[in-house]
């Protein structure tokens, strides 16, 4: 054999390797792949709940079957839970017959934020119980991935959370090195208590120093609940200004339980703890967001879900939509 | 008015003057007596229960709700337990009951008409709160204030200066703490 001809051979083969081995490493790797999530708290009445209506709710409230209905048609990829699952004592049967019957259709892929229902059972218990291996670790805040996403989880129940939410606690020394270990990634957080707020409690300032690092830090989308309205606030940095690389932050507490807005009588304490920067307000529909996450991007759909008259299926449709590419970048190394 | 609050009055009856008590009580003031926390009924069960109560203890209308928002606060407290991690002392949540108490009462209960407490002053000394609510039950929302007091082990002073019912179109709850008392 000549030596060009060996060479050939060895070339040849080289490249076959290199073929093998980079088809490999391409198979290893986890493809970019968009996912489709649905976000929503507040689910699910008592039912003792007057409206409860053996399950089905009335006019007034208790719709967390038409709404849960509406969103498992949709085959999520994930269900993004903002807390206040199970209302009015979350007991271990109520999970079981109610929250399980409805929202729990998609416990497999649900990722559990804690509210502050769940702890009227102490340490949360029922909570744990129900979501097993779905829900938070003890200290209630840790991070996962969705498709090409990274999911972070806080617990916005500063006063039971060990060390608050405050600069320097735990919990923001964790988020602090979460959001390190990721800088560059397209990132949604989830919490309990929203930051900002036009409903009946208004804004909550016990997540201050948390949303200013994810702020600061390139987080893209913050869902909350606790408010039973849906608000989506346009991108603002860490003190509400409008801050087109800030943070897109919505309130979906409209999973079923009820639904309100403010009133006359909220106006004369409210005015102090108004919320700039709101794009969105409605008190008045049940509903969930409609998450659709892709690799640099993003897309937003309120469903909301009319309730069914007798023998009709409920009816509803999309009333807030929009895209937005991801930040990309922190705005600073480190936060203040 | 939602049953929470008749639930916490039962439980108060219950516990002071026995199980057979609340029955006789309803019976007293001519009512079924079924409360569920999330049900609404009727101020004026309230009304019948407050008078039937005050009638068998040959107390005064105000002294007797008083006793029962002071007692009931701490049941409403157990059931809450989580919430009232929130507030580091009885001042804390009296000022908080605008923004936070009464926006997650009205999210549990819904269709609760929850009264309305603007605040006419906050110093370190005091606080003074405006009521303002159709049932004019201020001796019950002074019960609660002292309940919180229990709560938190504080002693303060509550004093109406102007009330409803001696001729003001609202009441308002003075609270006072003593130099040492915090």
């Amino acid at each position: 054999m000549s030596v060009g001809r060996v060479f050939a051979v060895l070339l040849g083969l080289g490249v076959v390797i290199a073929a093998v081995l980079l088809g490999v490493r391409a198979c290893g790797e986890p493809a970019a792949t968009t996912v489709r999530a649905v976000a929503v708290g507040g689910m699910v009445c008592d039912p003792t709940d007057p409206e409860f209506n053996a399950g089905k709710g009335t006019a007034r409230g208790c719709q967390h079957r038409a709404t849960s209905e509406a969103a498992v048609a949709l085959d999520p990829d994930a269900l993004l839970g903002l807390g206040d699952y199970q209302f009015e004592v979350p007991a271990a049967a109520s999970y079981r017959d109610h929250y399980g019957t409805s929202w729990g259709r998609l416990r497999d892929t649900t990722i559990p934020a804690l509210g502050n229902q769940e702890y009227k059972v102490k340490n949360a218990n029922t909570y744990r119980d129900y979501f097993g291996d779905r829900a938070a670790p003890e200290t209630g805040y840790w991070a996962t991935d969705l498709g090409a996403w990274r999911v972070v989880v806080l617990n916005s129940n500063c006063t039971t959370v060990e060390g608050g939410c405050a600069e320097g606690s735990p919990q923001w020394r964790w988020l602090d090195a979460e959001l390190s270990g990721n800088p560059a990634r397209c990132t949604v957080a989830l919490w309990h208590h929203p930051r900002w707020s036009n409903g009946i409690a208004g804004a909550d300032a016990r997540t201050e120093d948390l949303v200013r690092l994810m702020a600061d830090r390139g987080v893209d989308i913050g869902l909350s609940a606790h408010e039973a309205d849906y608000e989506r606030f346009r991108p603002m940095d860490g003190d509400g200004r409008a801050d087109d690389a800030g943070i897109r932050t919505f309130v979906v507490g409209t999973g079923g339980q009820a639904v309100y807005r403010p009133g006359e009588g909220d106006a004369s304490w409210r005015s102090r703890q108004t919320s700039s920067g709101s794009e969105h307000f409605d008190g008045r529909h049940h509903g969930f967001l409609e998450l659709v996450l892709a690799p640099g991007r993003y897309e937003w759909r309120f469903h909301a879900v009319t309730p069914g008259t007798s023998g009709q299926r409920p009816g509803g449709g999309v009333t807030d939509a929009g895209a937005a590419a991801c930040t990309g970048q922190p705005k600073h190394g480190r936060a203040r | 008015m939602k049953g929470v609050i008749f639930n916490i009055v039962e439980e108060t009856v219950r516990a002071e003057h026995g199980e057979d008590a609340w029955d006789a009580l309803l019976d007293a003031a001519g009512l079924d007596g079924a409360y569920t926390s999330l049900g609404t009924y009727a101020d004026e069960e309230m009304t019948a229960l407050v008078t039937a109560a005050c009638a068998a203890l040959g107390v005064s209308r105000e002294d007797l709700l008083r006793h029962l928002g002071r007692e009931g606060f701490g049941r409403l407290a157990a059931r809450n337990a989580q919430l009232m991690t929130e507030f580091a002392d009885a001042r804390s949540l009296l000022l908080g009951l605008n923004s936070v108490i009464h926006p997650e009462v009205r999210k549990v209960y819904p269709g609760a008409d929850v009264p309305v407490f603007d605040v006419v002053s906050g110093e370190a000394d005091h606080v003074s709160l405006s009521y303002r609510s159709e049932r004019g039950m201020c001796h019950f929302a002074e019960g609660l204030a002292l309940g919180a007091g229990d709560l938190f082990g504080e002693r303060f002073t509550v004093s109406q200066p102007v009330c409803q019912h001696t001729g003001g179109d609202h009441c308002e709850l003075l609270f006072t703490w003593p130099a040492t008392g915090r």
